[in-house]
């Protein structure tokens, strides 16, 4: 996976109980719909509880971090599949 | 100790390797190797695929690949194994608080007080694999018996996904001819010295007379003639029952072996750094420090030294652990090093008498907080600056909860 640090836009779902879920991301000018959610997991850097998510698109995987102590979502990494 | 005991050991099937082929569908069904983020490091976990090749934990990446040309690496994700290991702990504990946590993927649960609430010990084990496999998508092979040899002997018979029972009637008939190497607990040297004796099998174990065992082995030898017969006692800990631990240590496999001193150093460093934070983290300090160096030819030794008082200060630890690298002459170039404080006082904490000790204990509690808060070595030594610190990846044996050691191969 080609590691990344790119602030991007993410729409996502905050359901009650259900978690986050991404729906949508712009990276630069694309606009990537996650079409699965293949996997996530939690971590912390110091104080701050980060959410991760493993999401595909139709070609590519992703993974997108919700850093929850500021709100920012960012692109860490890409693999075109 | 209760009579008929239920006990049942959860193994995650290629725990790493099969998260990762969870996070990324181009893995699945793909031979996968899991693999630190150093340059050289050996292969930690990996895919059933891949084993199918040959391919074995341990293994560097030039063999395995020789074993699997079409073989995938991918570098570990410590932080994505722990979150996932808890989380499964967090399901075993729903269905019985006796749960030791055994390693990152293994884990014993005494289920004997469950039966009445949630059926019977093979229907606990199927609840427990379908959460697993909802939650996650991974699967993990679950011995059941009477006590924990058994049951980590019964899952290790099905693997992949599997579900084996030993009941207390079948185990005479399970032991009479089970090799004694399969016993978890009986290592190569072990099996070297039984062989000795014409002992091959448990069965003809169990039936060794024991006054000899016992001259050879000492205390051992009384354990491996009830290991012979499929006895065990041995309770199943929680964590918060665990005996305080012993040692904290770090080693670390480096990308290319060294031999200037100043490269040296500045790993012994950063190592006692990381153990001097973790013990301050846990309130213990050690009145002996252990420095252990690997040559490429994989000769490994260890040399320690007492010190007057006992610490957890990351500065005391590395003068030390310079101490002890200055009384060597080493013989090649350093593949590992580790660093370990032991010997240790537990919640022991006291302010320092003179200034300067004072001084740096406040130092090193502000440094604390300040990696607490925005992530470790934020804050570090100068000569640690623009060095990747603590980015490999952990070994299996590793504990995702409590002070444990970190071997970071």
């Amino acid at each position: 996976m080609q590691r990344l640090s790119d602030s991007v836009r993410v729409a996502a779902i905050f359901a009650p109980g259900s978690g986050i879920r991404p729906v949508w991301f712009e990276w630069g000018r694309k606009k990537c719909c996650v079409t699965r959610l293949a996997y996530c997991w939690k971590d912390a850097l110091g104080g701050a509880t980060r959410l991760h998510f493993a999401v595909c698109d139709d070609s590519n995987l992703y993974e997108l971090m919700y850093d929850t102590s500021d709100q920012n979502w960012t692109l860490m990494g890409v693999e075109e599949q | 100790m209760a009579e008929n005991r239920i006990i049942l050991h959860i193994d995650m099937n290629a725990f790493f390797a099969s998260v990762e082929q969870q996070s990324n569908p181009a893995l699945q069904g793909k031979p996968v190797a899991v693999i630190g983020a150093a340059k050289r490091t050996i292969i930690t976990t990996c895919s059933y695929e891949a084993r199918a090749f040959g391919v074995r934990t341990g293994m560097n990446s030039w063999e395995a690949r020789q074993k699997c040309p079409e073989l995938i690496f991918v570098v570990g994700n410590n932080k994505k194994y722990s979150y996932t290991s808890k989380q499964i702990i967090a399901i075993m504990r729903e269905y019985t608080p006796l749960v030791e946590v055994f390693s990152i993927d293994e884990a014993f649960l005494d289920v004997t007080g469950s039966l009445s609430l949630f059926g019977s010990a093979e229907e606990i084990s199927r609840m427990i694999k379908e959460r697993i496999r909802e939650r996650f998508g991974l699967t993990c092979s679950v011995g059941i018996a009477p006590n924990k040899l058994l049951a980590k002997l019964a899952s290790d018979m099905q693997k992949p996904d599997g579900l084996t029972v030993i009941a207390p009637d079948q185990v005479a008939r399970v032991m009479e001819r089970l090799p004694i190497q399969q016993l978890c607990g009986i290592g190569a040297k072990t099996q070297q010295q039984l062989a000795a004796f014409g002992i091959r099998t448990c069965g003809e174990l169990a039936r060794f007379p024991v006054d000899i065992l016992r001259k050879k082995f000492g205390v051992t030898g009384e354990r491996l003639h009830y290991m012979g017969l499929g006895v065990d006692d041995a309770p199943v800990v929680p964590e918060e029952e665990a005996e305080e631990v012993k040692s904290v240590g770090h080693s670390t496999t480096l990308d290319a072996d060294l031999c200037q001193r100043s490269e040296i150093l500045a790993v012994l460093l950063q190592l006692s750094e990381m153990v001097g934070r973790r013990a301050r983290k846990y309130r213990v300090t050690g009145k002996t420090v252990t420095l252990t160096i690997r040559y490429p030819d994989f000769t490994t030794f260890s040399r320690q030294m007492s010190r007057a008082a006992p610490t957890n200060n990351s500065d005391e630890i590395y003068r030390d652990a310079v101490q002890l690298l200055d009384q060597l002459e080493l013989a090649q170039p350093v593949r590992l090093l580790g660093v370990r404080i032991t010997n240790l006082t537990h919640q022991a904490e006291q302010l320092p008498l003179f200034e300067n000790e004072r001084k740096k204990a406040l130092v090193a509690s502000a440094m604390d907080c300040l990696n607490n808060r925005f992530g470790d070595f934020s804050v570090t030594y100068g000569t640690l600056l623009g060095k990747e610190c603590g980015a490999k990846v952990i070994s299996p044996a590793w504990k995702p909860e409590g002070v444990r050691n970190v071997n970071a191969d």
